[in-house]
């Protein structure tokens, strides 16, 4: 039986399938995956297109629902929450960086870091006060009141983490976070994803790029027709804990 | 190359489904607003002057000066016609009849109950009486006409019949007796339903009769002149303008009687429902006008949505003109469509009021198709639409083609 | 519910699509302008037949002769002197006084009109009372008063009924008779009014030798018990006329009762009126709920962005509801004060032609009640297309380029 240490597991999947009809066929998007993210995990997604791996990560980010198994956030069961439901988690616990970054465009840098508070039901002040912190945090705060029009690549995607981290939500689950960026600007961020990281939160990353996943994953999914084909782990600098829970992962998948 | 933007056009509207459909909505409710109002202005108007309508035909009828329009001829005059004014008028060589009559307001009684209605006088030689029939287009429903003999009888109109719930439930037939102003009368006919309030109100006595119960002595409420030649009533009018200018002493311009040509007959009542109805339209045109602005921002949208198109069609050769013309017609027909439905809904609506009030009110009136209102309102809302879409259809064709394919 | 966030959200999107918002909110405005203007227009001829009723015509009953119909002096039945005794005669009635009333040649050198001429008993002043005006200019009648007359308000005004304006003391030629000018009656504010004449009852009886009955009796009563005078008036003149009951020939009826069926009638008008101003509020909802419906499908993306970011489908829906709510606030706060600077500009120019009894009147209820109509008008529009965006499916918005 699988161990589910209370707690420490943030993200669960259980068989879960995710199909598409189309047509007369079946398209087995997610085809029975179950694995298990642990609290301070720098998890990466890996895949060729077609492989599954977009419809993973909006079901973990609990932006869709299985059609069948069971997705455990926290504890939760959210595999057969309503859409509103899913909308109160998932703006309390995830925090989402896209790879077209997202913003909105007629609203300046710090407003858009306000929106996941919005919805929250926070304080006016304490939202304001966290938006300019969170700005400076990733050291935008002379730009606050920019409109990402006037922003770079780079800077839009910075304004986007500030903007994941509004709710201190516990993972932050990143679609090809540098896709649209030049090498630099990329590895800038992947830093900040780093430090994250080490500050505890739990980073799961979704790309096509081999190379990014091995520089600063722990764990990799690979995935292949829906089905999770391999877990490895980084290249060097290989954590006990890290060996530990590949073990753990191999042992139970 | 017309019809070709045509059929384009009109796929680029259904591209857009609903929000086509709701533009469309727009001028459709619009227009079916102010064909619906139009129609049954008109319809109203007819059944107005049917309603206060006496007489048409080729007749000219001679009044005393006054407040007339407060009541029937003859009524609030300062100096009023009398019969030596319809003998002067008989002798002129231009008037071939001549007939005079009264118009009173007496009390009716009928099965002890008491109204008020207005009675008229008929002549009484067979010559005069068959032609204030013709007048007044008069049908017999039960009973009989008057005859020139006939005294101390009276024919009344349809409504004295048909109402028989004002009479206590009994009801007034040939035969019966009904007093008039207190003088004991038999009805001898019934006059079939004219859909007028004053003709299906009417009671019609001999004018012998009405001149010994009422004492108007020799003064006449209407003069009726039948002219000699109906091509010529002009000359007629003005013959007998000049004859009662001289016998009254007054001088031309300041005339203290009016002879009116059947044409001439525009009561202000008319006139005032007219204006009502231009009122009422013109409220209407502002939903007309409001629709038309839905199409602007429908157009307007649909530009910007469809910038890379643009491009694209301006890449494979297509002109300024011919970008313009595409969305100039789009709105066009946009303009057009809803026009049409308007206008077939707005006339069904037209249709089922005068229905409505024929039924309730009595009234006879025949929906008229008015084609030139169909016509240039339908021409209108292609306008309309044509209109609105000028702008939104200039800036389409001045799209850059490289910036618009970069949309 | 809706925070200052999702309002200042909800603003930076109109002002991204100003053209689109403006002419959305002129769509609207235009209605709200029209029914404000009739109601003002409506609510102003609404307090002026008040008027009427209320104070000096409230205590006055009026005895008519009966008749098939039409205005004017009565062509068989008889009220006169003895029908006036008969009447004071009754309970709690005070005084009762005849007018006669009758159409007149008015003649200035080669220009003539028709209009009608009052003559009455200038010792009963509860006459001039019961249609509340009095002289402005000079002096009312007096009694006995002979070869004198006092005009409407329009006589003394150049070009308006005649080329030239009449004066004090001016002679006026009625029938082919000069009578003197004594007074001008104020303003009422209609044509038809202003236009009248005014004799004593001696001169009328002079200058209509054939006259033999009275147009109407007036009546002052005692009002705590108008029924009973009624009826006690109508005992009365049946008993001395000899009819029997249901047999009348003659009216008696309150200054009340006369106006309020013309108010009835003036309401039926001016609800017809807004009910056809109303067609172009449903035709702007329209309007409105297409651009909220353009808007959505634009936003398409950004919903997926902002449910990502933790919005409810409620949070979603109560931002679109908002933004067409706005749209049509805006556009009733603006409709209301174009309303008003139209229907003010109106009432001015109708008082200067004469009518100034049409004049628009306005309360703060108007004013609220139109901007919160407006504002409930933009709310309902913008339903449908809300629903449809809180519908979104995040996943497939945030797959859109």
């Amino acid at each position: 039986m699988e161990k589910r240490e209370e707690g420490k597991v943030i993200i669960e999947l259980k068989n879960v399938c995710k199909y598409y009809r189309m047509g007369d066929n079946i398209v087995k998007a997610v085809d029975n995956v179950s694995l298990m993210i642990k609290r301070g995990d720098f998890v990466a997604i890996m895949g060729p297109s077609g492989s599954g791996k977009s419809t993973m990560m909006n079901l973990i980010g609990s932006l869709d629902v299985p059609t069948r198994g069971k997705i455990f956030l926290d504890q939760h069961d959210i595999s057969t929450l309503t859409e509103s439901e899913l909308a109160q988690i998932r703006g309390k616990k995830i925090g989402f960086i896209f790879q077209s970054f997202n913003l909105i465009n007629n609203l300046t840098a710090k407003e858009n870091v306000m929106i996941p508070m919005l919805f929250q039901n926070n304080l006016k002040d304490e939202k304001n006060f966290r938006a300019t912190k969170l700005m400076e945090l990733v050291g935008l705060k002379d730009r606050m009141h920019h409109t990402p029009n006037e922003l770079s690549g780079g800077q839009q995607q910075r304004v986007a983490i500030a903007r994941s981290l509004a709710n201190s939500p516990e993972v932050i689950l990143a679609d090809e976070p540098t896709g649209n960026l030049d090498t630099k600007t990329g590895a800038s961020v992947m830093e900040f994803l780093e430090n994250l990281n080490k500050k505890g939160k739990t980073i799961i990353m979704v790309t096509h790029d081999p190379d990014l996943a091995k520089d600063h994953a722990d764990i990799i999914f690979w995935l292949k027709d829906g089905k999770v084909e391999k877990i490895t782990g980084k290249k060097d600098g290989w954590s006990k804990l890290g060996k530990e829970r590949l073990k753990e992962l191999k042992e139970n998948k | 190359m017309i019809s070709d933007l045509f059929s384009l056009a009109s796929k680029n509207i259904k591209r857009r489904g609903l929000r086509s459909w709701l533009t469309l909505l727009g001028i459709f409710i619009g227009v079916t607003a102010v064909v619906a109002l139009i129609s049954l202005g008109n319809i109203l108007q007819l059944a107005v002057s049917s309603q206060l309508g006496l007489d048409t035909n080729e007749f000219i009828t001679v009044q005393a000066g006054g407040l007339s329009g407060y009541g029937p001829p003859g009524s609030n005059v300062v100096d009023p016609l009398r019969e030596d004014d319809a003998n002067a008028i008989e002798r002129l060589g231009s008037a071939k009849n001549t007939i005079k009559r009264n118009m009173v307001s007496t009390k009716i009684e009928f099965n002890e109950i008491i109204d008020y209605k207005y009675a008229g006088s008929l002549p009484n030689n067979k010559k005069d009486l068959d032609l204030v029939y013709a007048q007044l287009g008069l049908d017999i429903f039960e009973g009989r006409l008057m005859s020139p003999s006939d005294s101390g009888k009276i024919i009344l109109g349809y409504n004295f019949y048909n109402k028989k719930e004002n009479w206590g439930g009994k009801q007034i037939t040939p035969g019966k007796t009904v007093y008039v102003n207190d003088e004991k009368f038999q009805v001898i006919g019934i006059l079939t339903k004219e859909g007028s309030l004053i003709k299906d109100n009417m009671v019609l006595m001999n004018e012998d009769d009405m001149g010994d119960i009422f004492d108007y002595g020799d003064e006449v409420d209407v003069i009726v002149v039948e002219p000699e030649n109906k091509d010529k009533i002009q000359k007629t009018k003005e013959d007998i303008e000049e004859l009662l200018r001289k016998r009254r002493g007054v001088k031309k311009g300041e005339e203290d009687f009016e002879v009116s040509t059947p044409e001439a007959t525009l009561s202000t009542v008319n006139n005032l429902l007219k204006g009502v109805q231009i009122f009422i339209a013109i409220i209407a045109l502002i939903s007309v006008f409001i629709g038309a602005i839905g199409i602007v921002n429908t157009m307007t949208t649909s530009v910007l949505e469809r910038k890379r198109e643009i491009g694209v069609m301006k890449s494979v050769g297509a002109k300024n003109k011919h970008i313009f013309l595409q969305f100039f017609i789009e709105s066009s027909l946009l303009g057009l469509v809803g026009g049409v439905a308007g206008v077939l809904f707005g006339t069904l609506i037209g249709f089922a009021g005068a229905i409505a009030m024929n039924n309730f009110a009595g009234t006879e009136v025949t929906p008229e198709i008015n084609l030139i209102l169909i016509l240039s309102v339908l021409a209108g809302s292609f306008l309309i639409g044509g209109i609105a879409g000028i702008i939104p259809a200039l800036n389409a064709a001045k799209q850059n083609p490289v910036e618009a394919l970069r949309s | 519910m809706i925070n200052k966030e999702s309002m200042n959200y909800s603003l930076r999107n109109f002002n991204k699509n100003k053209g689109r918002s403006l002419l959305t909110i002129f769509s609207i405005l235009v209605g709200i302008t029209t029914i404000f203007i009739f109601i003002s227009f409506g609510y102003g001829l609404y307090d002026y037949t008040n008027e009427l009723t209320s104070g000096s015509s409230a205590d006055k009953v009026l005895i008519i002769p009966k008749t098939a119909g039409g205005f004017g002096a009565p062509d068989e039945i008889i009220l006169n002197e003895d029908d006036v005794d008969e009447i004071k005669k009754s309970t709690d009635v005070l005084d009762a006084t005849g007018l006669y009333y009758d159409a007149v040649l008015v003649k200035q050198n080669s220009d003539q009109k028709y209009t009608f001429i009052i003559g009455y008993d200038p010792k009963k002043d509860f006459v001039m009372e019961s249609f509340n005006i009095g002289a402005d200019e000079g002096r009312m009648l007096k009694s006995g008063d002979m070869g004198k007359v006092v005009l409407g308000h329009n006589y003394k005004i150049k070009n308006k009924i005649f080329d030239k304006a009449y004066e004090l003391n001016d002679n006026i030629e009625l029938n082919g008779i000069d009578l003197k000018v004594v007074g001008f009656m104020e303003e009422i504010g209609n044509p038809q009014d202003d236009s009248q004449l005014y004799i004593s009852d001696s001169q009328f009886e002079e200058l209509f030798t054939d006259v033999n009955s009275y147009g109407q009796i007036i009546a002052k009563v005692d009002i705590s018990e108008l029924e009973k005078v009624i009826k006690s008036i109508e005992h009365n003149l049946r008993k001395s006329r000899d009819l029997e009951e249901g047999k009348e020939d003659f009216y008696v009826q309150s200054y009340d009762d006369l106006i309020e069926s013309f108010t009835g009638a003036l309401n039926i008008i001016v609800i017809f009126i807004i009910f056809i101003a109303l067609i172009s509020v449903i035709v702007s909802t329209i309007n409105t709920a297409n651009t909220m419906i353009t808007s959505v499908l634009e936003r398409y993306k950004e919903i997926g962005v902002l449910k990502a970011m933790g919005a409810k489908n409620n949070n979603i829906f109560e931002i679109f509801l908002f933004e067409s709510s706005l749209l049509g606030t805006i556009a009733g706060v603006f409709g209301v004060i174009f309303g008003w600077a139209i229907s003010y500009t109106f009432g001015v120019i109708l008082d200067n032609m004469g009518w100034g009894f049409l004049s628009p009147h306005f309360s703060i209820y108007l004013f609220g009640g139109l901007i919160l109509f407006s504002g409930i008008t933009g709310a309902i529009s913008g339903v449908f297309p809300a629903i449809q965006a809180a519908k979104t499916n995040p996943v497939d918005a945030l797959r859109t380029e």
